[in-house]
Formats: C-alpha cells, structure tokens, sequence
C-alpha cells in the first residue's frame, strides 16, 4: 500500500515540473477518488501490523528448565506403560480411547507430567516398571505393570478392603521401610524377571518380589506365595558401599565401590559366579579370575553375564550355550569368572549380555557384538564367538558429523540398544510386541534411529517393553 | 576486450557446463536470459562475416598456398556482399543459445547454480541432476518473528520472545534433526531394509536417495553463528527446496519455543561445483564463460558423476563415447586457452576460415582433432 | 459316521506364562483356537521335590538342575488336552525347547511369541502317548483316562461339548435320546 502511494505522489510531482503549470488541481479529483479506500485500508493494516509488532508472546515461563520426561514403548496391556488409559479406556471418551494392546512408538508417559513428579532413575523387568522421582520435594519411587509376585510392592485399594492388585496400570507409590519415607535417594534400581533391588542412599539395599531362587537376598522359603506378599527384604550384613545393581532373569548382581562384585539367586547355569551351580541366598562375593581387580561395570539381561574392569579387560561368566563366552571355553555353562581377551576391541568400557546376544562398548564408541541372533549385521543369523564391530556410520557417524560416538548400551533379552553423546537411541533386534519402538513390529537387523522427540538420557530395556527418561530440548 | 577474433569459433566453445554465482532477487529465469544476452552482446560485438576478418590474418592465410598464386590476382575488393553485417545485421540472437539449469533456487535465495549450454552441456546438466550430488546452503534465521511465508517480508503473525534460547540448546536440536533425516535415508533409498543389501549401504555411511523427487533428506544440520537474533545454520541435502529450507528454520524454532523467520539462503556447493567456481555476475560475458566451461570439463568425468547409489550398478558407457568431449585434446585446449591466447586464437582462425561457419558437432570434433594436430608444434 | 480317534496330552503353563494374566489368557485362547478341548484344568505348586520326581527322565543332564527350580519358583497351570493328535500337536503348537533359536526360527509358536529363554520357555508338553498317561496320572491322579474313553469321548467326538470358562475346561452335554441314538450308529 505504501509504495502504491509514493509512486502516485511521485507521477503528479514529476507531471507538474514537466508542464511547469499546475496541473495539481486537474488531478486531484482522480487521485482523491481512487486513493481514498486504499488509503484508509493501508492505514487500518499499518496499524494492525504495529499493533501485532508490539505484542511480544512468552511461550517460556520466566524459571524454564529442561525438563524430565518419560517415553515408553512395547507390550501395554501389563500396565507396564503406566499409561491407563491404554488399558481401561476412559468411558468419557468412548470411542475414541481404546483398549491397546501393544505400542510399537515410544508414547509419552503423561502419569508424571500431570503430578509435576520428576523422574531421575528408571528400571524395567518383565512386565513391570520402577520409577524414582522428585515430587514436591520428596524423593519417592513408584511402580506401574504385573505386581503378581508383589515385585513392586504391596497395594491395598481401597484400604482395608483386602482387595490387592495384582497388576497396576498406573504407577503408584512403593512404600519402602526407610526412616525418611519422603527422603528416599535412590543410588541405583534394577529389576529381573519378578523381582526388584532398590539401592536407597543412606539407608540400605531393599529386595522386593520372587524369592523362589534367593534372588532377593534372603532365605528361600519352601511353597512362599509371593503374590499379595507384603513382604520387603532389607539385606542385612550388605558391604556399606554397594553403588549399582544389575538383574539378570533370576539373579542378582551388586557391584561396590571398591570393585567388588556380590551375587546372589539362581545359580543353574553358574550366572552367579560362586563356583557351584546351586541357588545362593546370601549375598556372595564373587571370586575367580576378577579376584583383586576393580570391576567397574557389570552387565546380564538373561543367564550370561558380563563384567568390565577398570583397565578395560572383559570378564565373563554364566551361560555359554550359544557361544557368549566361546572364546575362552566350549562348556555351556561356567560357573567362576574367566578373562576373556579381546585385544582387538581396544579399552573396554561397558558390556552388556542379553539372552544369546551380547555386546560391547570400548572408549572409542565402537560397538562390539557376539553371541547368537540378530547381532546387528544384517539379517544373516549367526552364532559368533569373536567380537565383531558394528559400522560406526550406522550410529549416525559420516563424513559429516565424524565426532559421533555412542556413549552407552542396554540389552534386553532378544535385542539390544545403544546411546549416542546427542542422545540419540538405536535400537536392534527382534521386534516382538514393537518393543523397539521403531513403528513397525518386524525385526530389525541393524541399528536403527528411534523416533524419540527428547534426548535420551538412560534407557532401561525390559523384556517386553522399553522405557526411555528422556531430557527435552528446551 | 575478447581474446577472440572470430565470433563462430568462440561460439563452437559455447558447450559445456556453467557455474554461475546467482545474486540475491534475481530469479533463475533472469539469470539465463542476463548470460543469453550478454553472449549475444559479446559475440555480436566480435568479427563474424567474411568481410570482417582482420587483414593481417587474410594475409596469413595467403602466405600459406603458394601453389595457388594466381589466383591472387582477383581483386581483393570483390565480396559476396549476401553476407554483410549491414546486409544480415547481428549473427547471433538469444535464441541461438539454449541454457537449461539444474536444482534452481528461489529469487531471494543466492548462491551456486549449474547451468547446461549447447548440446553436451545440457546432457551433462541432465547427468549431474542424475547422480544427486550434495548440497551445502548457510541458512541465515533470525528468531523472534513469525511471518506467514517464514520470509521476513511476509505477513506478521506474531512476534515470540527469544531470550531463553541458547547455543546449546540449538545445536542439540540441529543433530536431533539431522539424526532423524539420517534414518530416513534409507528408507528413501528403495531397498528392502531387511537385506543384507541394506546393512551394507548403511554401513557405507551417506546413502543418496534412489529418485530426484524425493522428501527432502538431510544429511548435516550445524549451527555455526549464534548471535540472538541470528543466527546462521550450515546445511547439507539433497532434494531440499528453498522453501523447505525456510520451514525448516521456523520448525527449529517453534521446538525451541520461539519462532523465528528466514533472513537468507546462501547455496555454497553444488557437488563439486563450489562458489570458488562460481561466476559473479559482473563476469557473465563470453571470456569468463568458455573460460568457466573449460574448467569445469574436469568434473563431468563418471567417475566424478556417478557418485549415487547407482554407482555400482549403472554399466559406464566406455570412455570413447565421451572422447569428444573428454579428450585429452579438448582439455589441452583448454589450458592453453588460459596460457596463451593469442597464439591459439590464429589456429582457431584458420581452422575456421576452412570449414566455413558450420556448428554443427561434428565440426565441433573436428575441431579438437585439429588441434591435437597441432600439438607437437607447440614447443616451437 | 466315521469316529475320529481322540488322543490326551498333558500341557503345563510354567511359572512365567502364569505370572503374566494376559499372556496366560492369550496362551490358551490360542490352545482353544487350533482345536484342542480342555478335559481338566488345574492350578499347581510344585515342591522342588515333586518338580524333579516329575522331571526324573532329565536327571544327570545339564538343564536339569535349572528346570526343578524354575518349575518350582511359582504357580503353574495343568491342563488335559484332547484333539486328533493332540500329543503332536500341542507339541508343534508349542514349538521347539530351544526358545532363543525358536523365536526367529518359529516365531509363530507360543514359545516364539511369549517364550523367554531356553529355560523359561512357557509350556511343557508330553512327548508320546506313554508319558501323556505317565505325566497327567502325575497332575490329575483322580482321573480314570479308560473310564473317560468309554463314558465321555462320545461327546467329543461329536462336538456336543461346552466350554466352562470359570472352570476352564469343556463339559459334555448329554443330548437328547435320538442324537445319542445317531451317535450309536
């Protein structure tokens, strides 16, 4: 509108300089008439583009902080998810919530946005999920999915009615016995199959669920019924500085700050390290060839597992039926812990043992795999005992971002999972119930990038569902 | 002042691939008319009938056939007047030129744009478009606008504050969406992700997509000048359009709870065509074009255009259908274009004066053969 | 009419198809939907000494140890099935033991869809008809297999059977005279 105007002002100026009379007069008329609408419509858009000029929108609150926020994925209908109304749609909304069995994308869990809880440490096992979470400054944890043997705890609802869940499809809140309930710092969380270790800060190591191999710690009772057991163990004559805790299927692994490792459960096939295939229900102190080294990190999803010292040597124990520990034995089952060489991967800094497949990560961040099943290298099943590198392109490294580097992996039992420094996750594997997470339900031979609108920050795999604490971009 | 004395023999060299430095508003259209224009200009402006050509150069051309003496006896001063400039008027119009481009850029939008002249120059310009080559763009955005064309010429729509907005927090945003376009590369691709071929391509690192036509693929998103409210963003696709690009910087920003509105585009490469190829406009004249084309002779070779994903599979036409173009003789010519080019503009002379002004390809060969010929007396 | 020959098996949901009501639902809806009538259903707890009297066959092997004691960690379902070949069947329905093979080899077998690993491999099956009769004398010590082929496979045989969900098991209806007459011929 404004350049319509000069240019019209500009034609009666020049005009008048040409004639040298002034022919202001003559014109006028024709230029009043035809200006004047268009001349009110620049004015009234003129001011309405100042007026939206001066509205500034704050889409950001004044103390916005990056926020946590939780992504789950993979068989709901366990409640696992902890998003209700995936299994009991909301009657307000017939017809347009339904029942859904299985989600094959990673699916916000709003349960904690809504309450304004802030998750810091998640833990999956077999249908079930732990959460730890600030909330209105107390530290607390909850538990969502199968509760059938009292894996997370003990609910009442209503309270006294004896009716007790034996499956929540919301998290709600594990009551542990602790002298601060509301101050409940938890250090490390880990769950197997039917059970959960809570490490609490100050306070104690803390075992819930099955106990039917002493996985949890304490004497294994002959025909206990775990379900609708009120039961939580607090492990007694536990060395003080236990920090982190690892679940395979049925055992359980403490690893101490000094580098010690404890274990404890099923011990069939010798994943408990103790040099006897028996069950343990005593925390035992793992000897064999990790004996005066200092273990730094510990990893088992099923019955093999895998320790890493802190000079990088790789140390194995457990079930070899599939070649996991192929390398220094051709017995499927070992029950001390043996060195196992693998000059060829460099620094080891994690490994992780799923079922039959397991993997590792040296301090390049390259990714090693071995075992048996969908390794990652294509759809060519095969059982290896050497180590062999994943492509380090397929984790998002190319000529044009060559500092990408994965910085952490996770293993569930069929398939495997990997954490680059942008927080990006790749997931691989058998793709039962979408548990990848990829928005298809077929398998995945090769790492492939998970839609995740955050960035990762842990991620725990489950056995038929995965979960992501994930840190959001603004 | 051209090099050239004779306008058909620098028009024979008018085939070939051009790299232009396309200024900011200025469409490509304009561009292509521009470049026809002042090769019009150019060439009209150099001799190009019989009657123009230089004395001295007539004289050389006598000195040459001894055997034929009588025949200079005729008087010079007869012409075959047919053929006068005042007769046909200018030789060359636009229309004898045809240009075709590849992957144009919008009007506000500056930067690298390959342009195909003659006959090879448009199948090599159609060759290029096939093996989908890289492009690197600086995308300049500025935060804290929202217009309805995310220009900011466009219409206001809001206006956001931007204070919360850190480097850091951009850059984690920029590798989350090239991390994102990465996985879809192969999508794109068209193999079957559950083969082993895919493993393998994806183990290659950057795959290219299997048709022009594609969604946008993306495969490097950097931030490299935060300065709120600007900031520049280096970005490498293929298939990407400058709209797409526009869009992509207002989605950034509304992720980032703000917005922000595109305040540049700058195209840096194209492949292996790069701004210091490029030809700025001041140079769009016909020394700097045949100039331009001879240089850019070295990059039509298939090993440097078949860099796609059909690389392995596409059988390579053997090198001979290419010789004329690619030819060790054609590339001298080029060289020595550059080195000296008087002496070179006689040979042209000649050459051309025998053949009369025929432009048809197989003169065009002839030509370089010619000039192979000549090379052993280069060193006298 | 041609009397179709009926066979017993004995299926055992193990522990963790147990823990997990829906898969347990899903197990046996697909027991139901390939044809298989439940006879008698049953929920156990196995003694680590009754798991390995029932395991006695396995003793002396290397995955003996960790099947007694997985069988004994929780609640477990028995059920009679009865179908055409049921022994077969169930068997091919139930795929191979080894689950962490079987889950890309078969995936679409119980073990390959819920199976875990080779030990937690969701369901036990009786390898032939001997051990049929050997394990359901085991679980169902009350029930008579001759008395059952003489009073009720009749009803099987036709199809005049119910299903009880609340017992989880099919029931037989005695019809009217004239269909059991028909049955006769």
């Amino acid at each position: 509108m404004a350049s319509s105007l000069h240019i019209i002002g500009f034609r009666v100026q020049k005009l008048c300089g040409h004639c040298g009379v002034t022919h202001k007069l003559l014109l006028a008329p024709v230029t009043a008439n035809s200006l004047v609408p268009q001349r009110n419509n620049w004015r009234k858009n003129y001011a309405k583009r100042e007026a939206k000029k001066q509205v500034i929108y704050e889409n950001v609150g004044e103390n916005a902080k990056k926020t946590s926020l939780i992504y789950a994925w993979g068989q709901a209908s366990s409640g696992a998810l902890g998003i209700a109304s995936y299994v009991k749609p909301n009657l307000k909304f017939r017809g347009k919530q339904i029942f859904i069995n299985k989600i094959n994308r990673p699916a916000r869990v709003r349960f904690f946005d809504i309450n304004q809880m802030k998750p810091y440490d998640i833990a999956c096992g077999y249908g079930f999920t732990v959460v730890a979470v600030k909330y209105q400054n107390k530290r607390i944890v909850l538990g969502t999915g199968v509760n059938t043997d009292s894996q997370i705890g003990y609910h009442e609802t209503p309270k006294g009615s004896g009716r007790i869940l034996d499956q929540l499809i919301e998290p709600s809140h594990i009551k542990l016995p602790i002298q601060k309930p509301d101050d409940c710092r938890v250090t490390s969380v880990a769950c197997g199959r039917a059970h959960t270790v809570i490490i609490v800060e100050n306070e104690g190591v803390f075992t819930l669920g099955n106990n039917a191999y002493g996985q949890c710690g304490r004497s294994i009772v002959e025909g206990e019924d775990y379900s609708k057991n009120q039961t939580i163990n607090k492990l007694a004559e536990v060395p003080g500085d236990i920090i982190k805790v690892v679940c395979g299927q049925d055992h359980t692994l403490f690893l101490t700050q000094s580098g010690e490792v404890y274990s404890c459960g099923l011990g069939a096939d010798g994943q408990t390290g103790v040099g006897h295939y028996n069950n343990t229900s005593k925390l035992t102190r793992i000897k064999g060839d990790i004996d005066g080294v200092k273990v730094t990190s510990v990893g088992s999803r099923g019955d093999c597992t895998l320790a890493v010292s802190e000079s990088g040597d790789l140390f194995g124990w457990g079930n070899s039926e599939y070649n996991q520990l192929g390398l220094v034995t051709s017995e499927t089952q070992v029950n001390l812990p043996r060195h196992i060489p693998v000059p060829h991967c460099g620094k080891v800094i994690k490994a992780v043992a799923g079922g039959s497949s397991c993997a590792l990560l040296n301090d390049q961040g390259q990714v090693y795999v071995w075992g048996f099943g969908i390794l990652g290298k294509g759809p060519k099943l095969e059982m290896s005992s050497t180590p062999s590198l994943i492509p380090e392109p397929i984790f998002g490294r190319n000529e044009l971002s060559p500092n990408t580097k994965i910085v952490d992996i996770e293993s569930g039992l069929t398939y495997l999972a990997a954490k680059n420094d942008n927080g990006d996750l790749y997931t691989w594997g058998r793709n039962n119930n979408g548990v990848l997470g990829l928005n298809e339900e077929k398998n995945q031979f090769f790492p492939w990038r998970v839609a995740l609108p955050a960035e990762a920050v842990k991620v725990a795999c489950g056995l038929d569902h995965m979960v992501a604490l994930c840190k959001s971009f603004t | 002042m051209s090099r050239f004395n004779w306008a058909p023999s620098a028009y024979k060299l008018l085939n070939g691939v051009i790299c232009v430095y396309k200024p900011e508003g200025l469409p490509v259209c304009k561009v292509v008319q521009s470049i026809k224009t002042n090769l019009c200009k150019d060439l009209n402006a150099l001799p190009c009938y019989q009657h123009e050509i230089p004395l001295s150069q007539t004289h050389v051309h006598e000195n040459k056939s001894y055997s034929a003496l009588t025949k200079t006896t005729e008087p010079c001063s007869i012409q075959d007047w047919s053929e006068h400039r005042l007769v046909l008027g200018d030789r060359y119009d636009e229309s004898d030129f045809k240009l075709s481009f590849i992957d144009g850029i919008s009007r506000h939008t500056s930067g690298v744009l390959v342009l195909g002249i003659g006959q090879f120059g448009r199948q090599s310009v159609e060759m290029i478009a096939m093996s989908k080559f890289l492009r690197v763009y600086h995308v300049k955005g500025r935060f804290g606008w929202a217009t309805h064309n995310f220009s900011p010429k466009g219409r206001i729509i809001q206006r956001t504050s931007f204070k919360h907005v850190s480097l850091s927090k951009l850059e984690k945003l920029c590798s989350a969406t090239q991390a994102a376009h990465t996985k879809q590369m192969y999508s794109l691709h068209g193999v079957n992700p559950d083969s082993q071929e895919a493993y393998e391509m994806a183990a290659s690192g950057i795959i290219r997509p299997a048709h022009r036509k594609t969604h946008p693929i993306l495969y490097g998103v950097k931030c490299i000048d935060f300065q709120p409210p600007d900031f520049t963003l280096e970005i490498h696709g293929i298939n990407e359009s400058c709209q797409f690009l526009r869009q992509l910087i207002n989605d950034l920003a509304i992720k980032l709870k703000t917005t922000a509105v595109c305040t540049g585009i700058r195209r840096l490469r194209y492949g292996a065509f790069d701004v210091k190829r490029a030809l700025l406009r001041q140079h769009w004249h016909l020394d700097h074009i045949i100039d331009n084309i001879d240089s850019n002779f070295e990059l039509l070779t298939p090993e440097r255009l078949f860099v796609g994903p059909e690389a392995e599979k596409v059988q390579l036409p053997p090198v001979n259908q290419y010789a004329g173009f690619l030819s060790d003789g054609h590339r001298l010519l080029g060289q020595e274009d550059m080195s000296g080019p008087e002496q070179d503009d006689i040979s042209f002379l000649e050459q051309s004066n025998e053949e009369g002004s025929c432009d048809g390809p197989h003169e065009s060969f002839n030509l370089k053969d010619s000039v192979c010929d000549q090379k052993p007396e280069k060193p006298l | 009419m041609k009397t179709r020959p009926l066979q017993l098996t004995l299926a055992l949901l193990k522990p963790d198809v147990v823990a997990h009501p829906h898969i347990l639902h899903n197990v046996r809806q697909m027991i139901l939907e390939n044809g298989f009538y439940f006879l008698m259903s049953k929920q156990h707890r196995l003694s680590t000494a009754q798991a390995e009297q029932f395991y006695a066959e396995h003793r002396g092997k290397f995955f003996q140890n960790r099947l007694v004691t997985f069988m004994s960690s929780g609640p477990l379902w028995s059920h009679i099935l009865c179908a055409n070949d049921a022994v077969a069947k169930w068997r091919k329905l139930m795929g191979p033991t080894k689950v962490l093979k079987t889950v890309y080899e078969e995936p679409l077998t119980v073990r390959g869809i819920y199976g875990l690993t080779d030990t937690r491999n969701c369901a036990h099956g009786s390898d032939s008809d001997e051990t049929a009769k050997r394990e359901i004398k085991f679980f169902f010590p009350d029930f008579d297999i001759e008395k059952w082929y003489e009073e009720e496979c009749i009803y099987f045989q036709k199809d005049l059977v119910e299903f009880d969900a609340s017992l989880f098991q099919h029931i037989a209806v005695p019809q009217c005279s004239q269909c059991l007459s028909d049955l006769a011929l």
